[in-house]
């Protein structure tokens, strides 16, 4: 039985997922209420679910806006931590192109080049990004770039949803995906896991993740701290 | 009943700190600090401490619980700071520590940082008498309080209206070609330095400033004149004497901050004066607390330099307290807040209104 869940959007999102069924879901819309509502979701989701034993712990780990992709991160670890259990990361993106794919948004339309571009919110003009083909699979990426960067990168892919509108990601389709990863015997890889530290992360780094589908669950910033030293300035 | 098995969570700045206590007895006092990576910024960067905490939390967690030989099931209750504090910092803090009561099904405290910093001294001089006055000085925060309950019932005499103590020490430093953090590198230049050597002007004294703000601080006129006098010293050719320059600012904020720590202890019928915070690691303040305090009177009471500074032990033992007083816990969806008055001592359903 797994617990999902995230923060890497507006929603903090959580589910109770056992293999490919959502037993229990929840979620709440407040891009800056993470911190409030999230505990009290997996609170009721697991109350609804009838307090089932939690075998792991799946959480999104962005990209996304850092405050609110951390408190998810924390709480996931923290779980984890108290219930003894391992906790897995994944691509809060790969959540989103599963729903799609799932949802028979992506597959249900005339294909044209045969994959497709997930793009979220990165503020400042810029969308967090990635590319998948038609079953979900993540081909490329993520990545952080100007959306005039992932225009002409993406060509004539078809994109999900609105160009760099607000993506819902649902617990329920991340917990899936992340018990069919575990199922098929794929571990985190440890390496990701110095992509997320802080201050080693430019964007660039994060494009190695290519291929790789369960992660560390440490957030994905993406970005380095706009921090300049003294004296660089 | 045992005495309460507490962890405490604190990230409210650059320190991860987690601290265990039974009841007034300290078990651990863990804590991970990033400020190695904040000083090639010459300051605390919020962002970088946040990601610091986050890679902090559980290894410290788990330090904490090694230390103190206990198991996380073990807990009575967890107890975090909710503020006040850098934002991004405190949030990790709380997260985490909502995700431990829930998932070890026991209560979580969010108490206020300031109070921490008073209560930890009872770890290691017994149960504060009241009524009994703080003086909190950091990086973060500069604070007159006057303590009636350490766990309950705290009054506000006064704050800085700019600058924190810390962050004047800081500044000073880096005008002088001193390391961030700039209080233990001020303290130790300034032992080789006359404080008499420059007047510097001694913040919010003026008989007009003492009438308005009485219990006051403001230090930013202070580093705006260290500044000035360095420039002209400089323009006109002299050598400017770091020790004499670091000492003399020391005795300024030295002054100025016992000074009206001593006042009010007088004023308020204290015998006890508490001191917290980074700030009071300095041997300065400390020496002339303890001059001032003898000679009024007055019973100085000041944690060893660990217990000052930001630690997870402080808010445990707050933590603890509350257990004890029979204090309503906090729901899981409290807020966190950057800015928590110190006469919200728990944040708990009829309080965080
Ligand atoms: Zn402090």
């Amino acid at each position: 039985m797994t617990l999902a869940l995230d923060t890497a959007s507006a929603w903090s999102t959580v589910a109770v997922v056992a293999g490919d069924v959502v037993v229990a879901e929840a979620e709440h819309h407040d891009p800056r209420g993470h911190a409030e509502v999230l505990a009290t979701l997996v609170s009721q989701v697991l109350a609804r679910a009838g307090q089932p034993p939690i075998d792991v712990v799946a959480c999104g780990v962005g990209p996304g806006p850092y405050t609110g992709l951390r408190i998810g991160v924390t709480t996931a670890q923290v779980l984890g931590l108290a219930w003894r259990v391992p906790v897995v990361g994944i691509c809060s993106l790969d959540a989103i192109a599963a729903n799609a794919v799932s949802a028979g948004g992506v597959a249900g339309e005339p294909a044209r080049t045969g994959a497709f571009v997930v793009a979220t919110d990165a503020r400042r003009g810029e969308v967090y990004w990635a590319v998948y083909d038609l079953a979900g699979e993540r081909t490329s990426g993520p990545f952080v770039g100007r959306q005039a960067d992932v225009d002409e990168a993406a060509g004539a892919l078809r994109w999900v949803g609105e160009q760099a509108g607000e993506q819902q990601v649902r617990a329920g389709v991340l917990g899936a995906l992340a018990n069919r990863l575990l199922a098929a015997g794929e571990m985190p890889g440890a390496a990701v896991r110095t992509l997320s530290n802080h201050g080693t992360d430019d964007g660039v780094m994060a494009g190695e993740l290519t291929g790789q589908r369960l992660l560390a669950p440490f957030p994905l910033y993406v970005r380095r701290p706009d921090a300049m030293p003294t004296g660089a300035a | 009943m045992n005495e309460p098995l507490v962890l405490g969570i604190e990230t409210s700045c650059d320190e991860t700190g987690v601290g265990i206590v039974r009841g007034s007895t300290l078990l651990a006092d863990a804590v991970a600090s990033s400020v190695d990576e904040h000083a090639r910024f010459g300051g605390v960067v919020p962002e970088v401490a946040s990601r610091a905490h986050l890679e902090a939390m559980l290894p410290t967690i788990e330090r904490a619980c090694a230390e103190a030989r206990i198991q996380l099931a073990d807990l009575d209750a967890i107890a975090v700071t909710a503020g006040p504090g850098l934002v991004g910092a405190l949030l990790v803090g709380t997260a985490s520590a909502k995700a431990l009561a829930l998932g070890l099904g026991k209560p979580v405290y969010a108490v206020n940082h300031l109070a921490g910093h008073v209560v930890v001294d009872e770890l290691e001089h017994g149960p504060l008498p009241p009524v009994a006055v703080g003086l909190l000085v950091s990086g973060g925060h500069s604070s007159l309080l006057l303590v009636h309950d350490d766990a309950a019932d705290i009054t506000p005499l006064g704050a800085t209206l700019d600058d924190a103590a810390g962050e004047a020490f800081d500044k000073v430093a880096r005008l002088l070609g001193l390391p961030f953090p700039g209080g233990p590198w001020i303290d130790a230049a300034a032992r080789d330095g006359d404080g008499a050597a420059i007047a510097f002007p001694r913040g919010l004294t003026a008989s007009h400033d003492m009438a308005e703000h009485r219990y006051d601080f403001s230090f930013s006129g202070l580093k705006t004149a260290v500044a000035r006098w360095v420039k002209a010293q400089q323009a006109a050719g002299n050598p400017v004497s770091v020790p004499d320059v670091a000492a003399s600012f020391q005795e300024a904020v030295v002054d100025v901050l016992t000074r009206k720590a001593v006042a009010a202890c007088l004023e308020h019928g204290s015998e006890h004066l508490v001191l917290g915070g980074g700030v009071a690691a300095n041997s300065r303040l400390r020496a002339v607390a303890a001059e001032r305090c003898e000679v009024a009177g007055i019973i100085l009471r000041v944690p060893r330099p660990g217990l000052c500074t930001d630690n997870g032990a402080m808010i445990a033992a707050l933590g603890a307290k509350l257990v004890r007083q029979g204090a309503v816990p906090s729901d899981l969806g409290f807020a966190t807040r950057s800015v928590l008055p110190i006469t919200i001592v728990v944040m708990n359903g009829s309080l965080d209104a």
